[in-house]
């Protein structure tokens, strides 16, 4: 299972902290609240990995589907503090190209 | 050489089962001695494989995961049950998931036997 929650606004950045696990069977939950938490995709958005321990390309699609609606707005999807396997995931896709990764504050 | 200590799971073809598979492969991996790194990758590549089976949507209600302790590696087969030749990935190498399982495990293959989707091991020793 995982859990998203929104936290305080850090500098025009609205941060999202992701815990637990998003696979196949979480992916659906998973899609539905990043959106709605994401919202017309206005500002920049701070994902806060610390706490996420699994996520599959299933996840990650959904991810760059999120970075697609920010990006036609101009704003950017940050990856914070993802875990080494998680960031390991990033790396063999390509993604952490894609994405603004980043450590913690 | 194979020794005669292989496990095998059946579990419903459902998104839902997909972490208990997680869970066992976590186990006997690191009853091979397999370190964290490579556990993880071993339960992340399992993960894909069975996510691509179920977005499928074949025809199949059951799905046995077969794994083999070998002497140097840990091989993983997925079997579906019944006359079976469909490819899993077919010409969309390219995805996210096959990019995902190719790097993660040492070896990947289709399946020699209709009823088998495909095959992959891990090394133990790139572990130590």
């Amino acid at each position: 299972m995982f859990e998203l929650t929104t936290g305080s606004n850090e500098s025009g950045k609205k941060i999202i902290i992701l815990s637990g696990e998003i696979d196949i069977y979480s992916a659906p939950d998973f899609k539905d609240s990043l959106f709605n938490a994401i919202g017309e995709g206005k500002e920049d958005v701070v994902l806060d990995c610390t706490n996420l321990s699994y996520i599959d390309s299933m996840g990650l699609g959904i991810l760059v589907a999120a970075l697609k609606r920010l990006k036609q707005n101009d704003f950017n999807l940050y990856i914070r503090n993802s875990k080494p396997n998680i960031r390991k995931l990033f790396k063999i896709t390509g993604l952490e190209k894609v994405f603004i990764m980043e450590e913690a504050k | 050489m194979k020794l005669d200590n292989s496990v095998s799971v059946l579990v419903p073809l459902k998104a839902e089962y997909v972490s208990i598979v997680r869970l066992t492969a976590s186990g006997i991996a690191s009853r091979m001695g397999f370190d964290f790194d490579a556990i993880e990758d071993i339960k992340v590549a399992i993960s894909e494989v069975l996510s691509k089976i179920i977005e499928k949507h074949w025809d199949c209600d059951r799905i046995e995961i077969r794994f083999d302790y070998l002497e140097d590696s840990l091989a993983i087969i997925f079997r579906l049950p019944g006359n079976f030749s469909k490819q899993l990935f077919g010409d969309s190498t390219d995805d996210f998931a096959f990019a995902i399982i190719s790097s993660l495990m040492d070896s990947v293959a289709a399946g020699e036997e209709d009823d088998i989707v495909l095959s992959m091991s891990k090394k133990l020793e790139r572990a130590v």
